[in-house]
This record gives C-alpha cells, structure tokens and sequence, in this order.
C-alpha cells in the first residue's frame, strides 16, 4: 500500500491569502455574542478567500470587525518549525528556508515535504498507538510507522490509513478483548468512547482477534497477534449459530468472518486452531480492515480529524468555537482525496496560525492572538544539539527497549542479527561496550519524551525537578562549570575568547548567541542587559569567554526556549 | 476488598483549592481547613513507601501464599522459615547461592526466610475483585497497576504528591523544602493531567540525579543571574497577557529550583561515590555493599538517600518475570536480584537513624506487587517449562507482602485461598483499595481517588 501515485498533486490552494482588515463596524463589545449578519457575509464573500480556515474564521473576526495579529517572519518561521519539523530553526534556515521574499505558502510546503515533518508525525502516532517492543513484535511498530510516513508523504488517503490502522497488529495485540480493541480504534478516529451499544457491536467486528506469542528466528518468543476462525462451520462457511457474535449491525449489516486454512493455522499449544497474523493474506486484510471503514464512513471521523490537527497546532479547540472553521476544513480535506498533507498545509497557512504570541488583543477570544505552546522534549534536546553541536544520542520510537537486544541485558536470544536492528535503527551503540548510548534516551524520560510507552507515557509539564534537569543540562552544555561546547561556536566572528569586554563586545557575543539559539536580533531591552552585563561583569576585567558561556546559559534556560 | 464498615473520621488540613503548579505553592501564603477524611488505624503512621514492581508478571506462589498445590507452586515450601509466619514461605525467598556472599553475611545480611515473620501477605489482592476473570493481558494490567483503571489518567505516585500537598506547602511556609515521591521505573506511574499535572513525580533513571549536582543558579555570578532573569522578564513582557500565567509558571519553577540545589548536590546523594562518609548511620560504601551497584538496588540505595529529604515514596521496577519458558530453571536464579533487595532493605532500614527518631524501619513500608500472576492451567509448568497468564485464579492473585515498622500484621497471612484451586476462602482486596491502604499510612488525602474502594484495617489492626 501507498507504492502508487500521491492521492492529491500536493498544490494546495489558500497558501496566498492576504491578511483582509476589519471591516468597518463596531467591534463586538467584551463577551458579546458574534453575528456575521448578511452584510458580514457579503464582506467575507467579497474577500477572495482561499484558505478553508481563513474562509470559516472571517464571520467570527474580520467580518465582525475584529482585527488579528499580524506575525513577524522570524516568529513565524520559529512556529512552523517546531510544529512540524519538531525543533526550533537553525539561523541558516531562518535565512534560507523562511527568507522573507519566498510566498509563505512555498515555505509550508517545504517544511511539509521534508523528512522531519513525517518523522514528527511518526513520533505523534507511536505515542498513540504506544509502540513497546516488549508488548507487540516491533516488526509490527516498524510496518505501522512506515505506513504513517507513506501517508504524511501523501501516498495513503485518510481513510484508507484509518481501515488500516483499525486492524493493525500493532493496535490489536495491545488491547485485550473485542470491546477494548473496539474502544481504542473508536475513540482514535472518532474523538470520544462509543456508548455501550457501540462498543458492543464494534466490538463484533474484532471477535477474530486474539492474543498470543510468536517465536521470532532471530530474539526469541515475542508477543503478537492471531486470529480466530470463529462463527464459521466446517467448510469456512456463516455458522447460523454463532454468526451473530461477529455480526455488525448499528451501522448497517455487517459480517466479519475468515475461512479456516488449516495449512496456516497453528497445530498445537496456546494458539491451537488460531493463525499468525504475519500469514494473513491481502483480501483477508481487506476484511479484517473493516471497522476502520465503517468508522470512516462517519461525518466525525473526518471533523475528529480536523479537530486534532487544530489542537495540534492552535492549541485550543477552534473547531468548537468556530464550527464554521471545521466545516470549511473537512471540505478542504476531502477536496484534495484525504491527503493528510493538505490539512496541516491549510492550517499552517492560515491567519488563525499566523499570529503573534506576543502583545495585546483587542478581546479575550482565542482566536483574536496567537498560540504560546511548550515545546516538545525532543524538540527542545535537538534544537539544543544542532545549535551547540553537543554530544547526545538520539531516540527511536519504533523500538523503546533497544536494551533487550544488545548490551549486558540483552535477552539470551538475540544474536547479531538483533544487534543489527539496532544498530540500523536510529539509537546509536557504543561500539566498545556495545550498549545502547542512554544519554539522550535518559535525559529525555526524565523530562517527558521518548516514552518507553509501557502505559502512556509522554507528558510535557513545568514541574520544579523538569526545571531543574533542564537548568544543570544547560549549564553542562555551555560549561558553566568548566567543559561545555566549543567556546568558538559562542562567539560571533572576529570576537577572541580573551578579548576584554566592552559593551560593544558583550552586545556582538549577545546578538550571535540570540540569532543563534531564538532566532532573532536584539531590542532595545536586550542591548541595554549586555550593556549592563559588560559593566557589572565579575571578576573584572571580564573577557569575552567569560561572558558568552553564562549568556549561553541565559539563553538556552529561558522561557524563550520552552514556549514558543 | 469489599469492606462496607464506616471507617473511623480524622480531620486533615487542606489547602484551598486555588494552588497552582507544584512550584508556586512555595511563593504563595496558604489556609488550612478542617477536612473529614476515612482513614484507618495505620493513617499517617508511614513516612516513607518502598513499592516494588515485579516486572512482566510474577508468579507470587513461588515466594508468598505458597503452600498450595504443586500446580500453583511447583518448587515447594522453603525450610528454615523464621518462627511466627502464618503465609506459606516459597522455595524461592530461600535462594541465597548468587548473593549471600560471606562478605554479605558479615555485614549483617540474611536470608529472606529470617525475617518472613516480619510481613503480611494478603494473597488475594486483584484489580477488579468483581470481574468474572482475571485480566492475564500484559498491556492493560500493567496499565492497571500503574493507575488502578485501564486508561487510568492519574498514576499512583502522581496520587501520593497530591495527597501530601499540604504538607509541602507548609514545609515550604516554613523554609523547609521537601522532595516528592519518585519513580524509578515505569513512567506511567506518574501520569497525570489537569489539576494533578503539577504533581507528577520526578522519574529518574540510572543516574540522572547528577544532573542535579551541578547547581546552575548557584554557579552564576549576580550579573550572570540578572541577564537570565532579564530573559524571561522580557519574555513575559512581551506576550500576550493571556500567555503570563504560562511564562509565570516556569519562573516560579526556576526560583523553586534554587530551593532543591542544596538538596541535589548533597554528597550524600551521590551514591555512586563509595564514600565512608556515615549518613543516618551508614555510608555510601555500605549500603552499594549490600544492596549491589546495579539497577534497583542501586534504585533501592538512592531511595533511602532520597527519604531523608523528605520524599515519601519510591517507585522501583524489579526483575523480569516473564517466564512463558524455561522458568524452571531461570526464576531460582532471578529471584535473587530479589533477595539481595529485600535482605539489604531489612538490613539497612534497621539499621539507618530517622532523622524525627528511630530508625527508618520505624517509619517505612516495602509492598511488593506486579501486574499479575501467573498460571500453567494444570501442570506444574507450561510445555515450555515456563508459565503463562490468562483469566483463572492463578493469574489473578497478586499475592502482596507488606513489611516495615507501620505494619502491624507481621508474620500474618490476610486472606486466605483453597490450596487445591486457588479459589478465595476469605476477603478479597481491590487493588485500588491497596493502594488508599498505602496512600492512608503516608496521610496522604485520597478522598479524591477510587471512591467506590477504601483503604483496609487489616494491616494495622
């Protein structure tokens, strides 16, 4: 699946709106009701908009004569990046990729067909799907993942991700009974639990499903689906006694059942009379795949869809308080063949995304300023290693136990060929001990990513020890206390590291380190603190080394860092 | 357990409702309120929870509950099994071959069957007592056992920081900074969102906490400190005035910080160092000694440090029991990663001085859990000489030892099964119910948590 064609040619309409004024009316006062009345409406008709967010949002802002913020490049350019490429932008990419002649929408485009976007949303589905290798073969998490990435490549619609996902193995061997697996696959697509006679009638369609334990060639037994040949007689055919209990009926008659094949099932044990899943063949998917289809086939399934996105991105629900914004957007979705791209492309171009965090608003509606969001811990680490060139790993979603296949507690089991997997996998081994390097993996838990995703697991949160964790790695990076980075990467060009500082100097070191780390030029404010810096600078005379690794710390522990 | 006594009514104080993140209820004043609670004879009478995880499914007949029949136990009953224990002592708590060294003997350790006398089993303690089965299903027990609901939102360490929240808010009134409960394990026990977001408990692994030596505020010179602070002033400044409460957060957090340095870069903290230096009454050097370098006796070390600055609760991972093969074989050997930490526990807990008086015995419970049990359906073990879970009464007992000072129960078994099938011939304990049982010794409030189970007497009584 997804080896063909793109669903959509990926040239997405409504990147090049221009940001419309107000119309000239009296404001709604404080907490008053919105109404786009017919003069509203033909306003926002006449605007020319493109952009299914900016077409469903004009009723509740511009065409009732509410302003948004306008956003600078820079603080656009930060946005995009750490919503979908899960970091903060390199100075070279703030120059390059967000260069301020290029049409916004060239620039969401861009950050949507590069590898990091795919790997961000990779990332977001193993959290839901909570990939662990000791709960599920990884062979499963690894063909799940690279189903996602064909789908934010374009190669897979929606929909059809969705049938998919519905029976996956991935999703089934977590999940323990036919309701269970009903209920997790409902609650993902449609974005609330079923009533129990939903989930008991869904939960017809998983009744093939079951649990059980493989012996893998390579690392030994590891768990993993099967399925029943169950509400069938002899011959493979409807049992009348028993078809009921694979039946579906609340969204029209549906019967689930697989013909037996007795050269694929197994003979004896636990698993007597069942069938791997790895020997499941493709029509029998295509029937396995039915629950995700009947779940497609409901209006909520593509507004849950919507809805999640715009969490994703806003930060708050606007599809609720502007349902108009959902509509035009399920619209959009469905124009471009569910290409899960064309969504995340409208947001990203629309003025709802594009507004600055910063200042004040005319009115307390969400929609009326831009989003503050904490970053990702991953996102926080990487932007952090690229920018400083420190020494850290990296962590692999698909496999959140790498320990069970090398080092000293690696299973009995794995051999070379395991070792291999992981060493091809994206965490890195330390070639002398041959143990999975912790360092990012460890610091990253401790904050709330890379979960090893036994029970749930990511969080982001401000809590005193994350704070703590966060302030000592910092302070580690730029040395504060001896080592660090590089004292040359701290310090713009022409600046020497024993170079007495002056305000100027101290004003230069400061300006690299913001452009590098936050990605902007000083104000006025920042120039008068390195003022302040080079004439209270202790021990004195203070040098330029002296001053750029506390200002490293500065920097790199801000808020700034954290919420963007 | 299905326990319909009305429990005996305590006040407690309570802050009102109102408190922020974790770290702003140091800057602001607080109000205490009289509260009803439930509690039980054992409220407030523990300071610290030691609570161990037998990870992947540990079969509890083989150690605790277990004479029964060979199906359920098959390695038998250990011999030597200290005078006064009511709760059939397994084979495997009398493993001492990998461990017990002469080195260890002479330090003062000894074998688990010395001391069995010293805790209480409840042998039938299940998630959902009044479910038709057992739930065999590794995800979602776990998920059971790390938040007491499939899809639980709250872990259950998250729970202990919130329970005790009052009582770090006026440590904090008083100068007085106090750790939370910490995990040193599974993550999800520390799950949490909405109002009990702010009380997730730290999770560290390996050596994480030297993170925490390097105190980073400490090290920067005034001028330094005014050009971070200049940051996020601006930063604050320059949002929207919407966005302050989330700016003002993490600078609370970061003042909050400075409060927990002195307490990071204490040597005593630093386990890994060897050091002869006696804290509580015992060194670094000793305790590493008896309680091993690695994985969770190391944990196990790192949590007595923590105790005495005031953490309620660890959280520690053990093991891998897993066994659908070869358990025949390979769980005598595991189980003594096991041993080692419940003899070094019971050594050094005597041992270490309370800094409120007594011993750390005195004022600190050790439960043990994990997800489930386990079952051969019949046979001494499965085909592959190993054993399985599914949805009998093997799997669904969690037979759980408490031990320490707190306990009142010692050497007592509460409950009782058939030794034949397993079946309950006395009560049976939720699981949720455990657990307010433990949150209740610490004097945490839990009103707010499982309502329809309540914490038990039968551990103190």
């Amino acid at each position: 699946m997804g080896n063909g064609d793109p669903v959509s040619d990926g040239n997405f309409a409504g990147g090049g709106d221009a940001m419309p004024a107000p119309r000239e009316v009296m404001p709604p006062a404080l907490g008053a009701a919105l109404d786009c009345d017919a003069d509203c409406r033909a306003y926002c008709d006449g605007l020319g908009l493109e952009n299914p967010v900016n077409v469903g949002l004009c009723g509740s802002s511009w065409g009732v004569g509410l302003a948004l913020r306008p956003i600078d490049r820079a603080e656009a350019c930060r946005r995009i990046h750490a919503d979908f490429i899960g970091r903060f932008p390199t100075p070279t990419e703030i120059s390059e990729v967000c260069a301020t002649d290029r049409p916004w929408g060239d620039v969401v485009k861009s950050v949507i067909d590069s590898d990091e976007f795919v790997l961000v949303n990779q990332r977001r589905w193993a959290d839901d799907l909570l990939y662990n290798n000791r709960a599920v073969n990884f062979e499963r998490a690894f063909d799940m993942d690279e189903l996602v990435g064909k789908t934010y490549r374009g190669r897979v619609a929606w929909d059809q991700f969705a049938a998919v996902t519905s029976a996956h193995p991935v999703v089934m061997r977590r999940h323990d009974t036919p309701g269970d697996r009903a209920e997790f696959v409902f609650k993902l697509f449609l974005g609330r639990p079923p009533y129990e006679a939903e989930r008991a009638d869904l939960g017809r369609l998983y009744q093939l499903w079951t649990n059980g334990y493989w012996e893998h060639p390579h690392v030994g037994v590891v768990p993993d689906a099967f399925v029943r040949f169950d509400c069938v007689d002899g011959d493979g055919q409807p049992d009348p006694e028993t078809i009921g209990e694979c039946t579906s009926i609340q969204w029209g008659y549906q019967e689930l059942t697989l013909a037996p094949d007795p050269g694929r099932m197994v003979n004896e044990g636990e698993q007597e009379g069942t069938m791997w899943a790895g020997y499941i063949k493709p029509n029998e998917w295509e029937r396995l795949q039915l629950p995700g289809r009947v779940i497609a086939q409901q209006p909520a399934f593509w507004e849950t869809t919507v809805d999640r996105a715009m969490e994703q991105y806003f930060g708050y629900a606007l599809g609720n308080a502007v349902p108009e914004v959902r509509h035009e957007l399920v619209r959009y979705l469905l124009r471009y063949n569910g290409d899960i791209r064309a969504l995340h492309y409208a947001i990203g171009t629309s003025f709802a995304y594009l507004q600055s965090s910063e200042g004040a608003s005319a009115t307390d509606l969400r929609w009326t300023y831009g989003p503050l969001k904490q970053i990702q811990v991953e996102g926080w680490l990487d932007t952090i290693k690229l920018t400083t060139g420190t020494g850290l790993s990296q962590c692999d979603h698909r496999l959140p136990h790498p320990e069970d296949y090398v080092g000293e507690e690696a299973l009995e089991e794995a051999g070379g060929w395991a070792f291999a997997l992981v060493n091809l996998s994206r965490w890195d081994v330390d070639e002398e001990s041959r143990d999975v390097i912790g360092n990012y993996r460890n610091l990253a838990r401790t904050l709330g990513g890379c979960p090893s995703n036994e029970a749930g697991g990511r969080f982001t949160t401000v809590s005193v020890l994350n704070t703590a964790v966060q302030e000592a790695f910092v302070a580690d990076v730029c040395g504060l206390d001896g080592g660090g980075i590089d004292i040359e990467r701290l310090l713009p060009a022409g600046v020497t590291p024993r170079q007495a500082l002056d305000a100027a100097t101290a004003e230069a070191i400061l300006a690299h380190q913001q452009r590098l780390f936050l990605g902007r030029s000083l104000d006025e404010d920042e120039r008068a603190l390195a003022t302040n810096a080079a004439d209270t600078c202790t021990p004195a005379p203070c040098d330029a080394q002296t001053f750029a690794r506390p200002a490293c710390f500065a920097l790199l522990s801000s808020s700034e860092m954290l919420f963007y | 357990m299905t326990n319909n006594d009305r429990l005996p009514k305590l006040s407690r104080r309570r802050l009102l409702k109102g408190a922020g993140v974790a770290a702003t209820a140091l800057a602001f004043p607080y109000v205490w309120v009289p509260r009803p609670v439930h509690a039980t004879a054992g409220f407030n009478t523990a300071k610290h929870l030691i609570y161990i995880r037998l990870s992947g499914g540990f079969r509890f007949p083989t150690a605790f509950n277990g004479d029964v029949a060979n199906e359920f136990n098959p390695f038998g009953l250990a011999t030597g099994v200290a005078s006064g224990t009511e709760w059939g002592v397994g084979r495997m708590l009398g493993e001492t071959s990998e461990w017990l060294t002469e080195e260890l003997s002479m330090l003062g350790l000894r074998s688990v069957t010395s001391f069995t006398n010293d805790m209480a089993v409840i042998p039938c303690v299940d998630h959902e007592p009044l479910s038709g089965s057992a739930d065999g299903n590794h995800n979602t027990g776990l998920e059971r056992f790390l938040t007491g609901y499939v899809g639980g939102d709250t872990g259950l360490f998250t729970m202990i920081n919130y329970g005790l929240r009052d009582r770090v808010t006026e440590a904090a009134a008083n100068g007085e900074t106090l750790l939370p409960a910490v995990i040193m394990g599974e993550s999800g026990m520390g799950r949490g969102a909405g109002i009990y977001g702010a009380y997730r408990p730290p999770v560290l692994r390996g050596d994480d906490l030297d993170l925490f030596d390097s105190n980073a505020s400490s090290q920067l010179p005034p001028w330094a400190r005014e050009l971070a602070d200049g940051y996020d002033v601006r930063h604050r400044g320059a949002v929207n005035p919407s966005h302050y409460s989330t700016v003002d957060a993490y600078v609370q957090s970061r003042e909050a910080t400075k409060a927990y340095a002195e307490i990071f870069a204490s040597d005593m903290l630093k386990v890994g160092d060897m050091s002869n230096e006696p804290y509580d009454g015992i060194s670094n050097r000793e305790l590493a000694q008896a309680f091993g370098e690695r994985g969770a006796g190391r944990n196990a070390h790192l949590a007595l440090r923590l105790f005495h600055f005031g953490c309620p609760a660890v959280y520690i991972d053990e093991g891998g029991y897993d066994y659908h093969s070869d358990e025949e074989t390979e769980l005598p050997m595991r189980i003594q990663g096991f041993n080692q930490l419940l003899s070094a526990l019971d050594w050094a807990l005597r041992r270490m001085e309370h800094p409120s008086g007594g011993t750390y015995w005195d004022h600190t419970i050790i439960a043990v859990g994990s997800e489930f049990s386990r079952s051969t359906r019949g046979a001494p073990f499965n085909s592959a000489r190993g054993s399985d879970h599914g949805g009998d009464y093997a799997t669904r007992w969690m037979s759980m030892p408490f031990m320490g000072g707190p306990i009142v129960a010692r050497g007592r078994m509460i409950g009782r099964t058939n030794p034949a099938d397993l079946s309950p011939d006395g009560p049976v304990f939720s699981y949720r119910s455990m657990w307010k049982t433990m949150l209740d010794a610490l004097g945490a409030e839990h009103d707010a948590f499982f309502p329809a189970d309540e914490p038990f007497e039968e551990l103190f009584s």
